[in-house]
């Protein structure tokens, strides 16, 4: 439907282009402004005035990072979750979706009924934390994973999918002798890679970004502390007290403003690698969720 | 209750016992899905134990209990909790600051992401669009710790960006401190909240303008009408029930919701104006050890937004039944 533009339909143009740009600048540049304050010298970033290139380019608030062990520990300790979450997660909750699924399942309605109820009720953070601690969870890494793993919503989204595989799928397989576990996990696993992608993502994202449970439970065993954490402490201390840095172990001044915006960087770098490939999963998610109700 | 009719069916029909048969049947269904049964009872177990356990906890809001003690052991007190806790000056504060942050987010929310989806459904570059879409979904994915530190670096008094350009500019003549003004912090939260979604809440509205009826435009461009005039006699009225719809169904986290941004953003000196209902429960139920008193709170929350729901619910239903 292509014709001739008015004077009018340009200038219309021209400033949702401009209105577009100011809008996407403005979600982008706070990234990049902590980028360049990251790849600046510290002291030579204390003077101000970068903005789009770093002045005195150095990688040294990345090698202080990596050199400090809390920093290191922190980081397997945030992939160790993410990774074990996100494996456990997908497969207990889709096997749970993939019973449900299953018109003919006796208990289908009553414990579709109980998940259902999880969604809305929940005991609150004072019961769930006298229960954590009667389980003997706290200060333990298990208490990223075992209080978690399994969600209604993404059992939910999960038996949506699965729902709307053909049905000869699973009877065939029953006549080649294969019980229903083998099926889920050779047959429907495998063929339901959008859902169990976009599943798999949420986890994911969800486990990297959380650092309440590490401040909840885990807050007197700093072996145990997530990156979010650490970054979470750095925000509520540093604030009040900035010349405040423990183990300065050499001539180096480095200040708490580039340190966190370094570790900004770093805790942000994996999802900006992940999320442009992965984006139409998500999206495919989203309009997944919204047919839940 | 209903049961799948062909077997129903089958089994029934030489039989004259039908409780008999029913019992008999059952048994025979369990034994033939018994790797189905085993495949879900460990999961139905662990939501049993971390989902429904804790309400037990519920009692601790109508008992005097202390640390240490058997729930068993502790005197009731009956709504003695609740009581104080409307009478509670921070517990009225909190309200307050829940509804108005909510509110303000909500509104803010919203109209930025109608923005931003009406007008990218109006360019012809697709291209510009998706890279406009990637660079905007972006901080949905970052963590609120993510996003708190960047405001808090930018905004910060000291070596902060926005203030060291207010001081370059000469609009200011030292630094501000933007978290440290208490009356502010509303609006800096709805700013932050909004940044971090309005690109992700527009996929939706997007959905809904794609859904527009193509023949509509082709009416209106018959008749003459301008891109603006479009925006505004198409593309708003159809995307209306998509919108109505998403705000009645955030109406359950009106009176409650949030936690973490606020917990995040918030300081010492804000706090009047930035503690929640879930802060507060945290503060008096764990930090003081006040356990009774912060399960209360949490009841509140989850009663209030419960019957939000439910009432919300109930209204959608009869009004936008065609959108469920």
């Amino acid at each position: 439907m292509l014709q001739h533009r008015t004077a009018g339909e340009r200038i219309f143009d021209a400033l949702l282009y401009a209105l577009l740009t100011v809008a996407a600048i403005s979600t982008v540049y706070p990234f990049l402004y902590l980028l360049v304050l990251s790849l600046n010298e510290t002291t030579d970033a204390l003077k101000g005035g970068l903005y789009l290139l770093p002045r005195k380019f150095t990688l040294e608030n990345y090698l202080y990072v990596f050199q400090n062990d809390k920093l290191v520990r922190a980081t397997i300790n945030s992939v160790l979750r993410t990774v074990i979450q996100t494996v456990l997660s997908v497969f207990c909750c889709g096997m749970l979706a993939y019973v449900l699924s299953r018109r003919d399942f006796i208990f289908r309605k009553l414990f579709s009924f109980i998940l259902v109820i999880t969604i809305y009720v929940s005991g609150g953070l004072i019961p769930t934390y006298l229960l954590i601690k009667s389980l003997g969870l706290m200060n333990t890494f298990a208490v990223y994973i075992v209080p978690g793993i399994v969600s209604a919503f993404y059992i939910f989204v999960m038996r949506t999918f699965f729902e709307q595989l053909p049905e000869g799928l699973v009877e065939s397989a029953y006549i080649d002798g294969a019980n229903d576990f083998r099926i889920y996990t050779l047959i429907i696993l495998r063929i339901s890679l959008p859902v169990v992608a976009t599943v798999a993502l949420y986890v994911a994202v969800n486990e990297w970004n959380s650092w309440f449970d590490n401040y909840l439970y885990n807050s007197r065993n700093e072996k145990l502390a997530v990156l979010q954490y650490e970054l979470q402490k750095m925000i509520q201390t540093v604030e009040t007290n900035s010349s405040d840095s423990g183990d300065n172990n050499g001539p180096r001044i480095i200040s708490p403003m580039t340190i966190k915006a370094t570790l900004t960087i770093l805790v942000t770098l994996p999802i900006l690698f992940v999320y442009p490939f992965l984006q139409k999963y998500f999206v495919k998610g989203l309009t997944l969720g919204a047919m839940k109700d | 209750m209903k049961t799948n009719t062909m077997t129903d069916m089958e089994t029934m029909r030489p039989s004259t016992n039908i409780t008999a048969v029913r019992g008999s049947r059952f048994w025979k269904r369990v034994r033939k899905q018994h790797i189905l049964l085993w495949m879900s009872v460990p999961i139905m177990l662990h939501l049993a134990l971390f989902q429904f356990v804790p309400l037990w906890g519920w009692l601790m809001a109508f008992k005097d209990y202390n640390i240490g003690q058997s729930l068993w052991e502790a005197k009731w007190v009956g709504l003695e909790h609740f009581r104080t806790l409307l009478g509670h000056d921070d517990f009225i504060k909190a309200l307050r600051n829940n509804f108005a942050m909510n509110t303000m987010q909500l509104l803010v929310g919203t109209l930025s992401s109608i923005g931003l989806a009406v007008v990218l459904s109006e360019l012809r570059s697709k291209t510009f669009v998706r890279i406009v879409q990637t660079m905007t979904y972006l901080p949905h994915f970052v963590s609120m710790v993510v996003v708190a530190n960047i405001f808090v670096m930018l905004l910060s008094p000291d070596n902060g960006l926005v203030n060291e350009l207010l001081i370059k500019w000469g609009w200011a003549e030292e630094g501000i401190f933007f978290f440290g003004k208490a009356t502010w912090f509303w609006v800096l939260h709805t700013i932050i909240l909004s940044w971090k979604g309005f690109g992700w809440g527009a996929i939706i509205y997007l959905a809904a303008i794609a859904g527009i009826d193509p023949s509509l435009y082709d009416a209106a461009q018959v008749d003459g009408a301008s891109r603006w005039q479009r925006v505004k006699y198409i593309i708003i009225p159809c995307i209306m029930p998509t919108v109505i719809l998403l705000l009645i169904l955030s109406i359950g986290n009106l009176m409650t919701g949030g936690f973490e941004s606020q917990f995040l953003l918030g300081n010492v000196i804000n706090a009047e104006y930035s503690e929640v209902i879930s802060i507060l429960a945290l503060r008096l139920g764990l930090n003081e050890g006040d356990f009774s008193f912060g399960t209360a709170v949490g009841i509140f929350n989850s009663v209030v937004s419960l019957t939000l729901v439910l009432i919300v619910n109930a209204i959608a239903r009869r009004y936008q039944a065609n959108l469920f």
